[in-house]
């Protein structure tokens, strides 16, 4: 069914971080605990999701020179509103996020996906689109979160899970910025090696 | 006097080497790892960063003061983002006219500079870091060091990766991976700046 | 929408603009109340926790005192009363040399016998990284501070004595940077005139706020880590980053 294939779509086929290599700032940044990735996972799931709608409803409306600009806007809206909801109700995910919830506006995942699927599609398949490709951005940021943050704490959601008996020393140079990249390039290396692909000439 | 002559020094190191927005902060991320294959379009793109990123702190910072005046803040994203779109759309004007050869090799990677988080990175930076004193002349420096700290890390990259291309890499990391890689490496080694203070 | 006209499209533009600005209006007026709601929820909370005390004061106006640092600043402070007798006092400060930016502290300030003492400190704001810089809202990192006196010092490595705390391991900034919160915390409140009838004033000290030593103005990030490599051995890539 074309609704349940535009989800796995987002999620697998074409995941936004490691298939598409798009919204890799956050992704690096955000990554450092697996509470926060979950964090900027969903709230830029739900930008995603609510511009792909308004954007598919006006797309017909909208004119062609200046959709960039108009989807821009529009996008800035929700990530604002994002913005002041986390300030208000989830003051701690709010600070630990700091400047990357602006950022959102300039994920390029929202952006791409406004030009590549929304301005074409039904304003139904937009929004699970937007569903889609949200969880599969917050799968693949929880799964570098989840090697960051045991590797370089030995912690999960902040909880400790190694016996004290094991003495486990962590890495703390993984929650650092060489920590991401490194992460980040060896999950890509073992994706495309499992693919059975060489890696893509495109970067 | 002497104070904000430190402060300046301060914040140009800082900006380029102790917290290198590509390699500490994470802000252009995309265009590092894109635009980063040759030298020659590295740097091209890094110095359209520098004059973006410079500019755009200057009329962010007066947009940031009206905003501030009337008590509208939460219209700082969008503010901001417009502005950029702007400034970016007037770039490619002019350099469509007036340096067509770069124009054509920058090629869609030019309108990208909006979506540059180390674009509107700075400019939101700028309205938390400085807080006193000449604010404007800090946040305009501030941009225009980012910007160069930028283009330090592409070129070095660039440089990196044209090497790379000769290299015997397995097949599985060759692109994307080994870049990645070698960014770390690269953060790594700025690391060694941390400690850095006047 | 085919059309090219630059009226039309300049139009458009504006008007899907204002929609978003007014929507965005109307939201803000419904978050800002909860906003502001909740940080004078935590504030009380916050007050309650570091002193014991069973009345506070009003605010008192803090633009006259001076500290002798810079990078730190006093937000607020309060006295702490209980059966009629002022016990203490609460000041918040922050200090902006934290790894992430700045750090808001509350500390509740006992005053028997005329000496202060910290009696507990809560962290109000806190952008440090996880596992790291942030570990210092854990209760082992901020009972330290219980009992020390003014110009309380950082010791690296353990086996902290007296008037110093143990940094946290791999985050000397942050901890030197919440030391400096309490220290000008201890510092406002010794400056503190208490007349009879409780309607104090706030003695300005008379030196000019000196620029301070580079040792204790680290390099900050705006991003939320933390990295004393500057001071460690060399870390290889796998090595545990244990810092000293």
């Amino acid at each position: 069914m074309k609704s349940i294939k535009t989800i796995l779509n987002g999620l697998l086929y074409e995941n936004p971080t490691f298939i598409l290599l798009l919204g890799m700032c956050p992704t690096l940044a955000t990554t450092t605990g697996v509470s926060n990735a979950v964090g900027m996972g969903l709230s830029a799931a739900a930008v995603l999701i609510c511009s792909n709608i308004v954007i598919s409803l006006l797309r017909k409306l909208i004119p062609s020179k200046i959709r960039i600009a108009a989807y821009i806007v529009i996008i800035a809206g929700f990530v604002t509103v994002v913005q002041m909801a986390l300030e208000a109700y989830l003051p701690g995910l709010y600070e630990s996020l700091g400047l990357y919830i602006p950022l959102i506006v300039v994920n390029c995942i929202i952006l791409g996906r406004a030009e590549a699927f929304a301005s074409k599609n039904s304003v139904w398949l937009s929004a699970l689109d937007g569903l889609g490709m949200g969880l599969g951005f917050t799968c693949a940021l929880v799964l570098i979160a989840l090697v960051r943050e045991v590797l370089g704490a030995g912690e999960i959601l902040g909880m400790s899970i190694f016996p004290e008996a094991w003495n486990f020393q962590p890495a703390s140079i993984m929650l650092l910025a060489p920590g991401a990249f490194l992460t980040l390039g060896v999950l890509l290396g073992i994706i495309n090696a499992v693919r059975g692909r060489g890696g893509k000439k495109n970067a | 006097m002497l104070e904000i002559l430190r402060n300046i020094f301060t914040l140009s190191i800082g900006a380029i080497f102790i917290e290198n927005f590509v390699l500490c902060q994470f802000l252009g991320i995309c265009p590092f790892l894109g635009v980063s294959k040759k030298v020659e379009t590295a740097s091209g793109m890094g110095f359209a960063v520098v004059f973006v990123m410079t500019v755009a702190s200057a009329i962010t910072w007066v947009v940031q003061y009206f905003l501030v005046k009337f008590g509208l803040d939460y219209l700082q994203t969008i503010a901001f983002i417009l502005v950029i779109a702007v400034l970016v759309q007037f770039v490619e004007m002019f350099l469509q006219k007036a340096i067509p050869a770069l124009y054509e090799s920058l090629g869609i990677y030019l309108p990208l500079i909006t979506t540059n988080c180390a674009v509107l990175g700075v400019a939101i930076l700028n309205t938390t870091k400085f807080t006193e004193g000449p604010t404007f002349l800090y946040s305009t420096l501030y941009g225009f060091m980012a910007g160069v700290g930028f283009l330090v890390a592409i070129v070095l990259m660039a440089g990196i990766r044209e090497r790379l291309e000769t290299s015997d890499i397995p097949e599985f990391l060759k692109g994307m991976p080994i870049t990645l890689i070698t960014a770390g490496l690269m953060a790594m080694a700025f690391m060694g700046f941390s400690g850095l203070s006047f | 929408m085919k059309t090219s006209n630059p009226v039309v499209l300049a139009l458009v533009l504006f008007l899907i603009t204002a929609i978003v600005t007014f929507a965005l209006a109307f939201v803000n007026s419904l978050t800002e109340p909860v906003i502001a709601m909740n940080t004078e929820q935590k504030i009380t909370e916050a007050q309650q926790a570091v002193l014991d005390a069973d009345e506070f004061s009003d605010d008192f106006d803090t633009s006259n005192i001076r500290l002798s640092e810079t990078g730190v600043s006093v937000d607020a402070l309060k006295l702490g009363f209980t059966d009629g007798e002022c016990v203490g006092y609460v000041v918040t400060t922050t200090c902006s040399e934290g790894y992430g930016g700045d750090i808001q502290v509350m500390v509740g300030i006992n005053n028997e016998g005329g000496e202060n003492t910290v009696n507990k400190i809560e962290i109000l704001s806190l952008s440090e990284t996880p596992g790291l810089g942030a570990n210092a809202q854990k209760d082992t990192f901020k009972d330290q501070y219980g009992g020390k006196e003014a110009g309380i010092t950082v010791k690296k490595g353990g086996g902290a004595a007296g008037n110093e705390i143990d940094a946290i391991s791999g985050a000397t900034i942050t901890s030197k940077a919440v030391t400096k919160a309490v220290n000008a915390a201890l510092e406002a409140a010794s400056g503190v005139v208490v007349s009879s009838d409780f309607t104090e004033s706030v003695e300005s000290e008379s030196e000019e706020p000196e620029s301070t030593e580079p040792e204790s103005v680290e390099s900050e990030s705006a991003e939320p880590e933390n990295a004393d490599i500057g001071d460690a051995v060399p870390v290889e890539v796998g090595e545990k980053a244990e810092v000293e």
